[in-house]
């Protein structure tokens, strides 16, 4: 198992949870952060950091996010890893209202 | 002379968790369900599949002959491998123990007296206290009196068996806070206070994720209000602390949340109603105070070097236990020591040491001489180190700190250095003069093993926690310490303590002295990328995390265990006369276990109980329960002038039985729930997956 980052996170990385990773097991990408499920550890520690509560373990995801579990996987073979924390996007703020559902279809690659 | 080491045992509930674990190996409880209960008696998980850590609780870390015997023949016959870690919190962990055999551990154990109940999960963990407590000549008192009274109430307690998360205390004996308050959820300090004795009382603090400073919620309380004030700080925790984050759930960072003031207002408001049950109890634990004399401060651990006792001609001989590993040989050693030189006790300490309170000063060469074949001997300097057992077996470690621990030393200045596998603190590096915890840095495309450092931590009396450093491969970790160690000797002034060293020169000094070492360059990265101890590239094993936050609980349990708390208030409530706040309590005890039993059943948790007892009635329209529920909801309304002392009681007695027959309901509803612990004394209702009776006869003697 392992964390997963959800749709909330699009369109404001706040990256409060870069931080706290034990494993540097983030990646980023343009408007969004994912796990690396091969490295994550399930400390849990990211998931209290996430001011939008983006991430969830695996077996917990929402039923209208699941897809975000092989998505994290497949970002994770692609992007960069962020091991520091930096500012957030600058809309972070009024993304941060709109539904993790709602935010799919912005998703950068 | 110190105070008899009491029994903490209650055989009862080895069966029912043998019982139990038969159900579990037969397919009929679920492996998270058992998790909890395995939790529940101090049994946790090991990263190796199939064998377990048993921890020993020891409150105040004193063990006697007997005692010590008993650990080592469970050890020989039980555990896979032939040692015991003494931890940071005093307690004796034994690993490698199949889980089959866990039963007969505790058993083997608890005929010593010995207990595990509440060495794990969300509980209050074994209280602590200052290694020298009822010896040392500057303390105001024996707060072993205190911490054993402590440890009487709260064992069991219904407030204490579902906490949304740990909760550790700490005990000391004078202002010099030997027991490290600072970092604890709650600690008591002995204070001698404008001719007044009594205790400082401190919150909030915290090591691991966001280590905090505890602060004073209570500048002075006496003696009599120690068990009120203690169970106002619980209850707070209970209350309000976040239950579904458990990274956030410890009671630091209701600090945060609430600010110091409020957090203080809080506490005052539970206080006020502890107090109001407790009002009138004499039986509060007490000792004998004094003033105290002003001689050296012992320090947090074992002393470093044979101490004088208050008591004339006594003395404590320390011995040194590198990285807290003991075997059998060396257990029974240490025993027959106890018996052949009369003492009645041993001390385990925090830095995972021991100690032999009592010597008579002319038997101290002879202990020595004794103590060097079983290659024990008294602390030396540099030998100050403490670690968690990492890699080894936890199954949150990230690092192999005890591979690398007895690689460290703190040289000729005697520093303390801690060292933890991950960044849960069990090592407690924030309280070292050099603390370091594991973790993984992702560069050049590899993950290599780190630890981040921490300098000069002090958890005592005036101390404070250490200062963040930088984060160093720990292939390079051995060469930082020696740097750092070096640096210190050159630059010290005087007789500077490492704590105040650190605070003069400044955090960016040891960045700067340490900046090369943080540098890897990509050809360097493959070479760093193993730890210590290691073959192969570093990698962190996903083992699904730790259990230490404890298993996830059943909401109806939770309910039975605040119901059972409320029932203890409504009880004392009535036996001082006070109507109106018994009714109360019973009205909550009411609402928790109608709530629980209707959520349960998948309805909605009304907050009122004639609601609650209509839904119940609607989902359970054959059975009596609801119903029973709206006519002691009715005489619950009724106020509290109108009621009589007898009839007060028959009331009473009439909710702990609907009680009684909403946990028969619920055990057989959801066969794997047992509340046998929660419910009222001469009651039982044995859960239906007991009902078969085991195949062999429970107890083996």
């Amino acid at each position: 198992m392992a964390y997963v980052v959800t749709g909330a996170c699009i369109g404001c990385k706040y990256t409060d949870c870069v931080e706290v990773c034990p494993v540097d097991c983030f990646v980023e990408g343009p408007n969004f952060l994912a796990i690396d499920p091969e490295t994550c550890i399930d400390c849990t520690l990211c998931v209290a950091e996430c001011p939008v509560n983006a991430i969830y373990p695996e077996a917990e995801v929402p039923p209208d996010q699941v897809e975000y579990i092989a998505l994290n996987a497949e970002l994770a073979r692609k992007w960069r890893a962020i091991t520091n924390r930096k500012d957030p996007l600058p809309e972070a703020e009024r993304w941060a209202k709109v539904a993790a559902a709602d935010k799919r279809q912005y998703l950068e690659l | 002379m110190t105070a008899q080491v009491q029994n903490l045992v209650d055989h009862a509930e080895i069966e029912r968790y043998d019982e139990a674990l038969q159900a579990y190996l037969r397919g009929e409880i679920e492996a998270d369900r058992f998790t909890a209960i395995r939790l529940q008696q101090g049994i946790y998980g090991q990263r190796q599949e199939g064998v377990n850590m048993v921890r020993i609780k020891i409150p105040g870390g004193r063990l006697t002959a007997t005692q010590l015997e008993a650990i080592a023949q469970a050890l020989e016959t039980y555990a896979r491998h032939d040692v015991v870690h003494i931890t940071t919190r005093q307690d004796i962990q034994m690993h490698y123990v199949p889980l089959e055999s866990t039963p007969a551990v505790l058993r083997d154990l608890a005929r010593a007296g010995l207990t595990t109940r509440e060495a794990c999960g969300n509980t209050i963990r074994n209280m602590t206290a200052c290694p020298l407590a009822g010896l040392c000549p500057r303390q105001h008192v024996d707060v072993t009196r205190h911490l054993d009274g402590a440890v009487r109430h709260f064992l069991r307690n219904p407030l204490n068996q579902q906490l949304p998360r740990k909760f550790k205390i700490s005990f000391s004996a004078c202002e010099a806070d030997c027991a490290q308050g600072l970092m604890h959820d709650l600690a008591l300090v002995a204070v001698h206070e404008g001719g007044r004795f009594g205790f400082r009382v401190m919150a909030g603090g915290g090591l691991g994720h966001k280590p905090h400073h505890a602060i004073v919620i209570e500048p002075f309380i006496e003696e009599q209000d120690l068990i009120p004030v203690m169970e106002a700080v619980v209850a707070l925790h209970n209350r309000y602390s976040d239950r579904t984050k458990r990274a956030k759930s410890r009671i630091k960072f209701l600090v945060d949340r609430f600010g110091p003031q409020g957090f203080i207002e809080k506490y005052r408001e539970e206080l006020v109603r502890t107090r109001a049950a407790h009002a009138g109890r004499a039986d509060y634990p007490r000792a004998e105070w004094s003033a105290g004399g002003s001689g050296t401060v012992p320090g947090a651990g074992a002393p470093r070097q044979v101490f004088t006792q208050r008591q004339p001609g006594l003395a404590v001989v320390p011995i040194a236990v590198p990285i807290g590993n003991l075997n059998a040989a060396q257990l029974r050693g240490v025993a027959q020591v106890l018996t052949h030189f009369g003492l009645s006790e041993v001390r385990t300490t925090q830095d995972q040491n021991l100690m032999l309170p009592n010597v008579r000063v002319q038997d101290v060469a002879a202990i020595y001489a004794w103590l060097a074949p079983l290659g024990l001997g008294a602390p030396q300097p540099g030998d100050n180190v403490v670690a968690c057992p990492g890699t080894s077996t936890c199954r949150l470690g990230i690092t192999s700190s005890t591979i690398v621990a007895p690689k460290l030393d703190g040289g000729g200045a005697d520093l303390r250095i801690r060292v933890s596998g991950c960044h849960n603190g069990c090592a407690q590096p924030e309280t070292g003069d050099i603390g370091i915890y594991g973790e993984g840095k992702r560069l050049h495309g590899k993950l290599i093993p780190h630890y981040q450092t921490y300098f000069g931590g002090n958890g005592m009396g005036g101390g404070g926690l250490a200062i963040k450093g930088p984060s160093i491969p720990s292939a390079r970790i051995e060469t930082a310490i020696a740097r750092v160690k070096q640096d210190y000797a050159q630059t010290r002034e005087g007789g500077e303590t490492f704590y105040a060293w650190v605070r003069r020169k400044g955090i960016e000094h040891l960045n700067a002295l340490l900046a090369d070492l943080t540098e890897v360059k990509p050809e360097q990265a493959a070479q760093l990328a193993r730890d210590h101890g290691d073959e192969g590239d570093f990698r962190v094993l996903q083992l699904g995390g730790g259990e230490c936050a404890g298993a996830s609980q059943v909401k109806i349990g939770s309910a039975f265990f605040e119901a059972a708390h409320e029932r203890a208030y409504r009880d004392a409530f009535r036996f001082q006369r006070k109507y109106a706040e018994a009714l109360a309590c019973a009205e909550t005890m009411g609402r928790l276990v109608g709530q629980g039993l209707v959520q349960l059943l998948g309805g909605k948790a009304e907050p009122g109980l004639e609601a609650l007892a209509q839904a119940l009635d609607g989902l359970l329209p054959a059975e009596a329960l609801g119903r029973e529920l709206g006519r002691l909801a009715q005489a619950l309304a009724r106020p509290a002038e109108e009621w009589t002392e007898p009839a007060l009681v028959e009331l009473f007695h009439d909710l702990d039985r609907w009680t009684v027959e909403v946990a028969r309901f619920a055990q057989s509803f959801d066969r794997q729930l047992d509340l046998t612990e929660a419910l009222p004394s001469g009651y039982e209702v044995k859960p239906v997956h007991l009902h078969r009776k085991p195949q062999q006869p429970a107890l083996a003697a």
